[in-house]
Formats: C-alpha cells, structure tokens, sequence
C-alpha cells in the first residue's frame, strides 16, 4: 500500500466525530412522514386500475350491445288477449303449415303459432293431438309477460312440430291441439321483419327493447393557460430576483360517456392531450461558461447550459460533437493544468442569478406535454334538451413530451427539465353545456380545471391548468 | 454486537424511535468522519449524514444479516456521498484549510486526534475531484475501474487523479513537518525548561 493511503487509512479507518445534535432531529422528522414507498405503490395501483379500465370498457359496451338478450332471440310482449271467438290464421310462410287448430276445444283454445316459431316456450310436454292437453295449458285469460327460449325448449317444440307437420299436408286436418305458450313467449328475431309479422291479434305483439344504456362520444379542442402553485417571484438563493409566469397552450380530449338510460349520472374516460409549465425570466450576471470541450477540428465549443428555476433546472443540449471520447481524457488534462473541470451534461454550471442590478437578461420557457387519462363522474344538473352538467374526476398522466428553451443575447437555445417525472395524476372538473345540433349531435362547451395533486418534478411544483373545452358530442 | 443491533433493526423496523435513536447514536460520529472525508464543509457534511440515515432507515427491511451491520451503514453512506458529489458537483470547489470544516471538540487534545483531525482538514482541501477518488482508493479500497464508474469519468482519469492527490498530500504534509520543526525549534529556544 502506498504510505500516503497507509496513513490517511490508519487514521480514518475508525475515525469519529460527533455531529451536530440537530442532525437526528431532522432525521426523526423526515421519518415522520409518509414514506414515498407507500405512495409509489397507490401511483402504481392507480396507474394499473386506469390501464384495466381503458382495456375493459370497449369489452363493456361490446358485450352490452351484443350479448344483453340470448343470442337469436328477442324479448316479445304479447299485447292482447286471445278474443274467445277468433278464427285462426294462417302464416304467411310457405314452407311449412302453421300449427294451428281449435277442433277440440272452444274459442278459447284458438292457437296461433308460426312454423319458425319452434323457439316458443313450452313448459309441458305435449300430449301429441290430445285435447285435454290443449285445454289445461291454455287458460282462457291468460296474462302476457315476456321471456326468453332456451335451446332445451327448442328441442322440446321441435320434436313435438316434426310429428305434427309428418300428419298430411292438409293444414285442417292437424287433428291436435299444439301446445300453448302458457304465460311468456319469445320469438325469433327474424319474426320482426314486417314481412313474417302476420297481422292477428293473437301473435304477440313484439316489440323492441329498450337501449339500456346511451354511449356518447365527445371532442373538443381549447387554448389552455396553465400555471403552478410554487414561489412565482421573489429572490433564489443567491440573492437575485427573478420572475416565473403561466403558459399558454393548446389542449385536445376525446372522451367516451356511457350512462344508463334516464339516468343523470355517467362515467367517462378517454384521453387528453394537455401542456403545462412556466416561462421563466431572470437577470443574471454573467453568461459566459467555460469552453473547455473541444469539437474535432479543434474549435472550442460550449458546454451545456444549466439554468435553476422552480420545476427544475434546466440543461441545454449537448452538442452531438462534444459528447464524451477520446478527446474528453486529454482535455482533462488541460483542465487540470486550468484548474477548471469539463462538465458533462449533468454537471452544466448553472447560469447563476446572483445580482439584481445584473444587466444580462434571460428567458426561458419550460414546457411538459401530458397524455391524460380520466375517470370522471358526470351529473346532469339539467337535463333538457339544452344539457348542462358538473364533471369531477381524477387523470393519470403519462409524460410524452419534455422541452425547454432559453434565449439571452438574441440567442436561443433548447433542451429539456431535469428530474421530470414520468407519472403524475391530476385531479379534473369541468361544468359541461351541451346544446343538440341534429338528432344525435350535440354542441359541447366545457370550462375544464385541472389541478396536479402529485407534484410533477418529485418536489413540490404542482401545475394547474384552465381550458374551455369546445366541440361536438356524438350520441350512439 | 451484532445481535445488539439485530434487536435494536428489528426495533427499528416496527418504527421504535427509540431503537432508531440509539442505532443513531452508535453508529453516528463513525459515519460523519466518513461523510467528512467526502465533503468540504461540516455542514455539508451534517446534510449527507442526515440523507445517508434517512436512507439507511428506509432501507432497512432490505438488511440481510449476513453481514456486519456496520459495513452496510458504511456502504449507503459512501454511495450518499457519492450522490451528493455528482448532484452537487458543479458548485463544488477547492476549499482552503481555513475554510476547511473544524472537527476539533473541547474535550479532545491528545496528539493523535489532532494529528487525525490535521489529515482530515488536508483532505478537505483536496480539489473535488482528487479528493472523491483519493477517498474511495485509498479509505473504502474501491477499484479505479469502480471509481470510474462510479464518478462518471475515464479510468485513466481515475488513475493519474489519485497519483495528483498522493503528491499534493505528500507536499502538504512535508510543508507542515518543517514548519512544526522550526515551531519546536523555537519552542525549545524560548522555552528551555520544557526540555528538561
């Protein structure tokens, strides 16, 4: 071992020193609050609720509009009673003879049915042309409710009609009482074609559910200002004075509404496409920074610029030929000799604000772009044609764009915030105005306020943005 | 003593503030020599041992035991140092041995302590650089090519840096002999009794 590391070591090694006693009492207090792990663990549940319901919904509104009835069948109704003295009809189908009869029993046993209608409910099996069957099944008042089939009745009335339809080809001579639907029936969607639907008073009437639930597709676009909750003005911490204002920006949301029919209440979601951060302006009292690195024809060039503001600092980029090589080890050496480090991008000398009376100006502006994400309750406070509503919600917000500008001596130079994080969440209000246009075309208007409840750079920079967003609502 | 610290970790982990403050208390003067060494101010110092034990506090679940507990203090303490030298790099500068940050207590005058607390204001004075791969080298045993990783720069600037520092070391510490050479000189001259 070298002597010099020898005897730093031997006395290092077990070396202590007392530390100031505030030390623990700062240390005691950081540990009384909320660790970080907790709240990384609620970001990365929020984060996972907001990616399974973005997957979930268009599997919801799929499975609501393909799967709310049995498949092949619709929900009838039947809508008058069986008139005592009613003479049958017949279908108009060709293909196969109508089950329908009234030899043995009176006016009340009158069947109607359809060849295709082999769906109809039978909750009894059929005593194969007996009348008593027809009678007992058959009440002559009976009430009408709806229901639906099953494939196991199917195949009921279907081993019943074969029978029935090998008879003869007279229509008359069926010389059975078919089933009858003794309270519900449901027929075959292809019944509601205006063409099978014979006119009888005694065929159900059918009628077509009722949509259970309104999707509503929304867009709209809005010049934004955004602005944040830290220090605006004031002095750093070098004494120099210096001024943080908002941005202005352009916003856009495509959002998707589903609430149940009638109902006030819906939920949305969809995504937003939103800026926030700060122009920045500051005197500073020098702008030269070392040249140090050199490009490979020898010019030297700048080194990235580093200006601290509230969100974070900002750093310039990099020149692509100044980026670490070869020439980086012997410029090292030169700085040795200097007495001045090279830095790199991360260890840019801050463009410090140190005087007030300064004469050097400097602009900068910081912008964030945002894809939000929002779960948000609607309540229609009005509910005329002419809708107005209050929207609260909360968005997560994923980080897809990160730039940052500075200008001093007419000069402008780009690079991006430092220590940004990718992840934020944002809580959401908007008060919507919607005024139909066409049928199912709404005109949106919506003031919107947005407020970062995590702070954007890990600190305490919580932006809050007000937009008026404005577009049009289509309604499925 | 290690089973000591094993109930004072478990102690810790159910959030006992007095188990912390004792884990505290022990290991504390050992780990703010260290910080001192990275840094070149005593407050400096007093911010990375406060961020370095905040750390350890937090971390303590991930502890295994299957080492000596001190040791892994000592390692997140040297790697917060670390992170506080490159997070504050670009303010850094050379201090002066007057600037440099006093260890000494009232309650310490014996010659090997002020010989330690002299080696450490020499090491304070050290330029940024020089110092994080002096301290790492020649206390901690790191590796120039862990250095270099660690510091973000070149091995061979890792290298020619330690041999930098040895020799600014060297030259200080023979300028100080021969001035406490001429002092007891002096000493003696005015004070011939003391030689008795």
């Amino acid at each position: 071992m070298h002597p010099i590391d020898e005897l730093f070591r031997n006395n290092f090694r077990d070396m202590e020193v007392p530390p100031a006693p505030g030390v623990w009492d700062n240390i005691a207090a950081s540990l009384d609050q909320k660790p970080k792990r907790r709240i990384a663990l609620w970001q990365k549940w929020a984060l996972a609720a907001s990616i399974a319901l973005l997957i979930s919904l268009p599997l919801t509104l799929h499975h609501l509009f393909t799967t709310h009835t049995p498949e092949n069948t619709i929900l009838a109704t039947e809508s008058s009673k069986p008139s005592p003295d009613a003479t049958p009809m017949a279908s108009p189908s060709t293909d196969a003879a109508p089950v329908t009869t009234s030899r043995f029993s009176g006016g009340a046993n009158h069947v109607h049915t359809n060849h295709r209608s082999e769906s109809y409910t039978t909750d009894a099996p059929l005593a194969g042309g007996q009348p008593s069957s027809a009678k007992s099944l058959h009440p002559p008042h009976s009430t009408h409710t709806a229901t639906s089939v099953t494939a196991a009745t199917d195949l009921r009335v279907s081993e019943v009609i074969k029978p029935l339809q090998r008879r003869g080809t007279d229509t008359n001579d069926w010389g059975i009482c078919t089933h009858i639907p003794k309270k519900h029936t449901a027929v075959p969607k292809d019944l509601l074609s205006p063409h099978s639907m014979p006119h009888n008073p005694f065929v159900p009437t059918v009628t077509l559910p009722k949509q259970e639930y309104d999707i509503t597709i929304s867009g709209g676009a809005s010049p934004s200002f955004a602005y944040r909750t830290t220090q605006q003005s004031g002095t750093d911490n070098h004494g120099a004075a210096f001024s943080e204002t908002g941005i202005q920006s352009l916003s856009g949301t495509l959002r998707v509404a589903i609430a149940k029919s009638q109902s006030r209440w819906s939920l949305e979601s969809g995504i937003i496409y939103a800026q926030v951060g700060q122009n920045l302006s500051a005197r500073v009292a020098s702008l030269s920074r070392p040249m140090y690195a050199a490009s490979n024809n020898g010019t030297p060039l700048h080194t990235p610029v580093r200006v601290t503001s509230s969100l974070g600092d900002i750093f310039t980029d990099q020149p692509q030929d100044v980026a670490r090589s070869p020439i980086y080890s012997d410029m090292a050496e030169l700085s040795d000799e200097t007495n001045a480090p090279i830095y790199s991008r991360e260890d840019a000398p801050a463009l410090l604000l140190r005087n007030d009376d300064a004469s050097n100006e400097i602009e900068a502006s910081q912008i964030l772009e945002y894809l939000e994400v929002p779960i948000m309750a609607r309540y229609k406070l009005m509910n005329k044609p002419t809708q107005l509503s209050l929207a609260l919600g909360v968005c997560s917000n994923f980080l897809i764009g990160n730039r940052a500008d500075i200008t001093y001596n007419q000069r402008t130079e780009s690079g991006s915030t430092a220590n940004i994080d990718k992840i934020s969440y944002s809580a959401r209000m908007g008060m919507g105005i919607a005024i139909p246009i066409f049928k199912s075309v709404l005109f949106n208007m919506e003031p919107s306020f947005n407020y970062f409840i995590t702070p954007v750079n890990g600190q305490d920079f919580r932006p809050y943005s007000f937009a008026v967003f404005t577009g049009v609502a289509i309604k499925l | 003593m290690q089973t000591d610290y094993q109930t004072l970790i478990e102690g810790s982990l159910k959030g006992d503030r007095a188990a912390q403050h004792e884990l505290y208390r022990r290991l504390s003067p050992r780990m703010f020599a260290v910080c001192l060494q990275y840094t070149n101010t005593r407050e400096a110092a007093e911010d990375c041992l406060q961020e370095g034990f905040i750390k350890v506090f937090n971390k303590l679940g991930d502890f295994r035991f299957d080492g000596a507990f001190e040791g892994w203090v000592r390692r997140v303490m040297v790697n917060t140092a670390i992170e506080y030298y490159r997070r504050n790099k670009w303010q850094s500068h050379a201090t002066s041995i007057d600037q440099a940050a006093s260890i000494s207590t009232d309650n310490h005058h014996d010659p090997g302590e002020m010989n330690a607390q002299y080696l450490m204001q020499l090491v304070q004075t050290l330029p940024p650089q020089y110092k994080m791969v002096f301290v790492l080298f020649a206390i901690e045993g790191y590796s120039h090519e862990e250095i270099a990783q660690q510091l973000n720069i070149a091995v061979g600037t890792s290298k020619s840096n330690l041999a930098r520092a040895r020799k600014w070391l060297q030259d200080k510490l023979d300028k100080s002999e021969s001035t406490i050479e001429q002092t007891d000189m002096a000493t003696a001259q005015f004070k011939p009794s003391s030689l008795s």
